[in-house]
């Protein structure tokens, strides 16, 4: 029996499940993720109340979830390295886009893991650092400063890539 | 997709520039589309409710089977403590007259092909409370004369059927004078 209105459940797979999709491809890869995500919605639908906060709790069930499928601290790691890198692109690519897709996926998987997940939680997950912390389990200064760290690195990246993208604009250029 | 406030965290602008850019990139949408996620949480629902029905069938059956047999077997060994086994009691009557009378009584409740020199079976059973309870007072007021007479020979003077009247059977024998144990004895007697 369900307690949730398909209706709403819909209405919630179609606003949420890509950044949950992109939150469960730190741990697994692309389809896994998908899987992952299909599972957080049966659980959903088998709440007998709705969850106060939804997509905080939607983001704690993809997070155990994709967790408990890489099954080994090895594969996870594996998995942590190659985001990012490999399989189907994270990001649609759009002509107004102010970063490049790519540049931004693969910049990402330079990222540490937990760095990622705070900006991943944050950025396009929407939500509080409140949230993120009690879905990474750390305390909300920790969630704040590892988001913090993450975009430092992130901008550092960027202004590393564009000084070593410029030249090559600028021999082009003089030619 | 990020909002702008910062829950009380003071975060560099720069950062929050790029976090603004950062969010304006979509998440590609899953492999699945909205119809094809419902169509697949109706099919895990209705899966893990047919699992339910299956183990509530289950446990009914096994339910019913407890109640139907519990009371079968108490029953069957009730039966079987009430009736016993059926005891054959045979003889020869006292004389013809009393078994031809025995008959003409018990006649009615043989069955047409029984043969008179059949021996009758008798269920044994508690003769009826009444009787016991009867005979029991006047055993306890008159002493053992009220008790019916037993065959010379140990064997049955005829076959006793349940519902006999054991008590008001007639007896030959001089009533029974009870020894006086106290008391003056006569001169002659033997003490």
């Amino acid at each position: 029996m369900t307690w949730i209105d398909p209706t709403k459940l819909g209405d919630w797979y179609e606003a949420f499940s890509p950044s949950l999709s992109l939150y469960a491809r730190q741990w697994v890869d692309a389809v896994a993720a998908d899987d992952v995500v299909q599972d957080a919605f049966v659980q959903l639908m088998r709440q007998r109340s709705e969850p106060v906060h939804v997509k905080a709790w939607l983001f704690r069930v993809v997070r155990n979830g994709a967790i408990s499928r890489t099954r080994s601290r090895r594969r996870r790691r594996r998995y942590e390295l190659a985001v990012g890198q490999a399989g189907a692109a994270p990001f649609e690519s759009r002509p107004d886009d102010l970063i490049d897709a790519r540049l931004a996926a693969s910049l990402l998987g330079e990222l540490d893991g937990e760095q990622r997940e705070a900006i991943v939680l944050r950025v396009w997950g929407g939500l509080s650092f409140d949230d993120v912390a009690a879905t990474m389990g750390v305390s909300k200064a920790t969630a704040f400063r590892r988001y913090e760290a993450g975009l430092n690195a992130l901008r550092k990246r960027l202004e590393t890539s564009c000084k070593t993208n410029t030249p090559t604009d600028s021999t082009s250029t003089r030619r | 997709m990020q909002d702008q406030h910062t829950d009380g965290f003071d975060l560099d602008p720069a950062l929050n520039e790029l976090a603004s850019a950062l969010g304006r990139l979509e998440p590609a949408t899953p492999s699945g589309d909205r119809d094809a996620m419902l169509f697949e949480l109706g099919r895990a629902n209705g899966r893990r409710a047919a699992r339910r029905v299956t183990w509530c069938t289950s446990l009914a059956s096994v339910l019913l089977a407890v109640l139907v047999t519990v009371p079968v077997l108490r029953l069957l060994d009730t039966a079987s403590h009430v009736s016993g086994q059926p005891s054959v009691a045979s003889g020869p009557a006292s004389d013809a007259k009393e078994r031809s009378a025995m008959q003409s009584r018990v006649g009615a409740m043989d069955p047409p092909g029984a043969r008179s020199d059949e021996p009758v079976v008798l269920v044994s059973s508690a003769p009826a409370p009444s009787s016991v309870f009867v005979l029991r007072q006047r055993v306890l007021r008159d002493g053992v004369d009220a008790l019916p007479e037993a065959s010379p020979s140990g064997l049955p003077t005829r076959n006793l059927r349940p519902g006999d009247n054991l008590i008001d059977r007639p007896t030959d024998r001089a009533p029974f004078e009870r020894p006086r144990l106290f008391g003056p004895t006569t001169p002659g007697e033997p003490s």
